[in-house]
């Protein structure tokens, strides 16, 4: 008897393995028929949370209108193989020569330090792109206007080591997005008889009546495991007039640590007031990210903070609130605030850069067709795919109307809600689709760039084109005001700071030193919040240990980076 | 006296309090897992704490997974099977050989291989090695990837090791061979019946290894229609994880408008992930207990 299992265990893997070598040469053909006729351009996108696999390729390919277009503009056949996600991929992949044409990345990124990246330089393994541009006169107009501008060119040296050293192309990310916006449970907000709070009165008054006459928590934040407050510190520091972190400049024009700022210890003490009270959601440290918005949905939970005043993730949360309440009208009981919260000390704000670099593209030696692959990076680049990237093909999906918006064709008749280009979205989809292959040449999700109306790399960033609002006219119509709670936003809590900070590179000591510190802050910070370390009292300690750990060191290198780096910004791009 | 005269004492309900506790928290997330994936967003959110059945249970997201997505759901759920089969059969099958011949110490060379086998324990090649080693293999991008560099598991091999030398009589294979038995058929037709117990165990432990590995996938597939079902897991959770966890995360959502899956969904998939392997464990449970202190002890 066993030895006949035996026998037919045997078989069977016999067959199976008999049979395998087929499987697997059936599995390797794939993508590669049309070969000859058309160059194969293969797209590495190395993110993770994002790989390919949310692609279904048979949809696209019958459906992405705007990859047909690219592969007969270019007759090139595009792929956009699997890459996990994890960076090991690509570092294994350009150890081996096993990669494809244009490789998205984000130098600096821990698992792809500026050092292995300069390594790959130096070992040859890049293609040089100003070569190619040199040797291509006219060819790639925009790569032109881009490696011939001076704040391009100190993104070369922060990232290459040398400011005419065009190996990666990086686009920035235009950050004119303010953040900060609350969403309320209306139905709690007309149990109390209260308006939606616009200031940080109102806001603390709603949180207390909430507790002390619904027993309901008021202001809710997604924390992370209590490693980001910026959601808090945006309406509970902000409107005081103060940061809870970051190095900032005082009125003399001197570098200051807000984390141990002296007029914090107010601010924090009345933050563990109100957390003493019970006015924040009870789960702010060990909740699930959405914990809050859950409970709000639920009508156990007064108020929380999201990503807004952009739509989508309001929408996110609206789509769950209408789940509960089929009957529920949005700008009644889902509202959300239409302006940044106001304090004595100001509005909450968002500081940001007007634009920063992050990842970028190469192209590695072992591709077979650097020029075509090329031609495909700069494409992306150009006002005509950025636009086709949101809109579709001019006259075929899209014209302009009379007011000059967007009169949105057969395009977007396909898509709901949410735009994903080749795919519809849906929630339940195991396979939801996040298929955004150029999304880091195009200004990530902010809008357009217009680098070849400006001619400048840096005044189009400066100048860039939000679609979002056209967007949101189309496709947010249901939220009468997003559009105008966005501009709120955009005027009154939207402020620049110099484009020369993003080049402000800490030494490998300090930024261990800044990991280590931001260990303590969150320690102490939490502490605070639970109540374990009474502020009024043990306030002090809190800044003793944050500068024996380091604190003033990190400080005195900041100011010292932050002087060169405006140093070099000056030298190279001018006053 | 407590236990005489109740027949019990306060060791006996303490001992089952005990146990009933630790069966609880084993069977606890299990339990939760399966009632949220079938709890309505609406009903989830009003809970306090999952434990009781939803009033009206949705099979939303299984339908969505099995039906509405079955092309992915077929495809990746029969790369599992496949995988898990395969890689658990020749697994089991090539480790076992190996042990056997290396538990013999009249075979020449058998302390060298041991050493050799154990040194892999310890040290390996790294990735990048591994990956060109793949390549030169011609196995990057296909099924096998999957399996044969997976194949001898070296904490098997000593656990069968131990076992073929100190457990399996030598008497009887001497026999066989008086016989005229050659060493495949000994092995096949003596060791392999009086060994079923622990080749369950061995079995088990690949199996559910297979099932549950999507690193090999990761790292040396490209071709999705290559895709293990738990693949599909890990990026549901991850991307849960991912979102939730660091600061970096944190920017992917505000900047990407990426959402988390609904939690049903999640749960789901976990749902659909552990089926299988439950459905095997009863049918190897009975060898399961005994085998799997095999090779634990040297006699």
């Amino acid at each position: 008897m066993s030895r006949n299992i035996m026998v037919v265990a045997a078989g069977i893997v016999l067959v199976v393995i008999g049979a395998a070598p087929a499987f697997a040469a059936g599995t390797t053909e794939q993508g590669t028929a049309s070969a000859d006729e058309q160059p194969l351009v293969t797209i590495t996108r190395n993110y993770r949370g994002w790989d390919t696999t949310r692609i279904d390729w048979d949809y696209v390919a019958e459906n992405d209108v705007i990859l047909q277009h690219i592969e007969e503009t270019f007759n090139v056949k595009i792929e956009m193989p699997f890459t996990a996600g994890d960076y090991q991929v690509v570092i294994a992949g350009m150890a081996s020569g096993d990669i494809g044409d244009i490789i998205d990345t984000w130098v600096g990124h821990p698992t792809n330090p500026v050092a292995q990246w300069r390594d790959w330089i130096k070992d040859g393994l890049i293609v040089d792109l100003g070569e190619i541009v040199d040797a291509n006169p006219g060819r790639y107009p925009v790569l032109e206007i881009l490696f011939a501008d001076p704040v391009y060119r100190l993104y070369n040296l922060k990232q290459n080591g040398d400011l005419d050293a065009n190996y990666l192309i990086h686009p920035g990310w235009a950050t004119r997005r303010p953040r900060g916006s609350i969403a309320f449970n209306g139905y709690l907000l007309e149990e109390l008889g209260l308006d939606v709070p616009e200031t940080y009165d109102e806001l603390v008054h709603a949180m207390r009546r909430a507790k002390q006459e619904l027993g309901v928590s008021g202001y809710g934040w997604p924390t992370y495991g209590g490693t980001q407050f910026s959601y808090m510190a945006r309406h509970f520091f902000q409107p005081h007039g103060a940061e809870f972190d970051g190095f900032w400049t005082d009125a003399d024009g001197n570098w200051f640590d807000a984390a141990i700022a002296p007029g914090n210890q107010a601010i924090w003490e009345e933050v563990q007031t109100l957390a003493e009270e019970g006015l924040f959601h009870p789960r702010w440290l060990t909740g699930e990210l959405w914990d809050y918005m859950d409970d709000l949905v639920a009508g156990k939970h007064l108020a929380g903070s999201f990503k807004g005043p952009s739509p989508s993730q309001y929408l996110y949360f609206w789509d769950r609130f209408k789940q509960a309440h089929p009957e529920a009208i949005m700008e009644q009981h889902m509202p959300q605030m239409l302006h940044p919260l106001r304090g004595p000390g100001g509005n909450s704000t968002t500081h940001e850069v007007p634009f920063f670099v992050r990842r970028g593209n190469f192209i590695p030696v072992y591709s077979e067709h650097p020029e075509r692959a090329l031609d495909v990076l700069h494409y992306t680049l150009t006002e005509e795919f950025q636009y086709m990237r949101w809109f579709g093909v001019k006259g075929v999906h899209y014209t302009m109307d009379d007011r000059s918006d967007f009169d949105l064709g057969k395009l977007f008749d396909t898509m709901k809600g949410y735009f994903y280009m080749g795919k519809t979205v849906d929630d339940v989809d195991p396979m939801r689709v996040m298929y955004e292959p150029f999304y880091n040449t195009t200004n990530y999700n902010a809008g357009i760039v217009p680098y070849e109306t400006y001619s400048s790399y840096y005044e189009a960033h400066l100048n860039y084109i939000d679609v979002r609002w056209e967007r949101s006219r189309d496709y947010y119509a249901a939220q009468g005001n997003a559009v105008e709670v966005w501009e709120n936003f955009v005027s009154e809590g939207w402020e620049a700071l110099p484009q020369w900070m993003d080049f402000i590179s800490l030494s490998d000591e300090a930024a261990q030193i800044q990991s280590a510190l931001s260990d303590v802050k969150t320690k102490w910070f939490v502490d605070f919040l639970l109540g374990n370390k009474d502020v009024a009292t043990e306030w002090d300690a809190f800044v003793q240990e944050y500068k024996e750990r380091g604190g003033d060191q990190l400080l005195a290198e900041w100011a010292h980076k932050a002087d060169e780096a405006r140093a070099q910004w000056e030298a190279v791009v001018g006053g | 006296m407590l236990k005489r005269a109740l027949g019990f004492n306060l060791l006996d309900v303490s001992s089952v309090l005990f146990a009933g506790f630790f069966a609880f928290i084993c069977f606890y997330p299990m339990w939760y897992v399966f009632v949220v994936s079938i709890t309505p967003y609406e009903e989830y959110i009003m809970k306090d704490f999952v434990f009781a059945p939803p009033r009206s249970p949705s099979f939303l997201y299984y339908y969505s997974i099995i039906v509405g997505g079955r092309d992915i759901f077929l495809q990746t759920m029969s790369v599992s099977f496949l995988k898990t089969f395969v890689g658990s059969t020749v697994s089991v099958l090539v480790t076992a050989m190996f042990a056997y011949g290396v538990s013999k110490r009249y075979v020449l060379g058998t302390r060298t291989l041991n050493v050799l086998m154990v040194f892999t324990l310890f040290f390996s090649g790294g990735l990048i090695p591994t990956y060109i080693l793949m390549i030169q293999l011609r196995l990057i991008d296909t099924f096998w990837v999957m399996v044969l560099p997976w194949i001898v598991n070296t904490g098997h091999f000593i656990i069968m090791r131990n076992y073929f030398s100190y457990t399996v009589p030598t008497e009887l294979e001497d026999a066989a061979l008086i016989d005229g038995s050659s060493e495949f058929r000994t092995f096949f037709t003596i060791v392999f019946p009086i060994s079923k117990a622990m080749f369950a165990a061995i079995f088990l432990f690949e199996a559910v290894w297979h099932w549950n590995d999507y690193y090999s996938f990761l790292i040396f597939v490209k071709d999705t229609s290559l895709m293990p079902f738990v693949y599909l897991l890990r990026r549901v959770l991850e991307y849960s994880y991912y979102v939730m966890s660091t600061a970096s995360g944190q920017r992917f959502v505000e900047d990407e408008g990426v959402f988390l899956p609904p939690k049903q969904l999640v749960m789901t998939t976990i749902v659909l992930a552990m089926v299988p392997v439950m459905i095997l464990y009863p049918f190897l449970q009975r060898h399961f207990a005994k085998g799997i202190l095999i090779g634990a002890v040297k006699e």
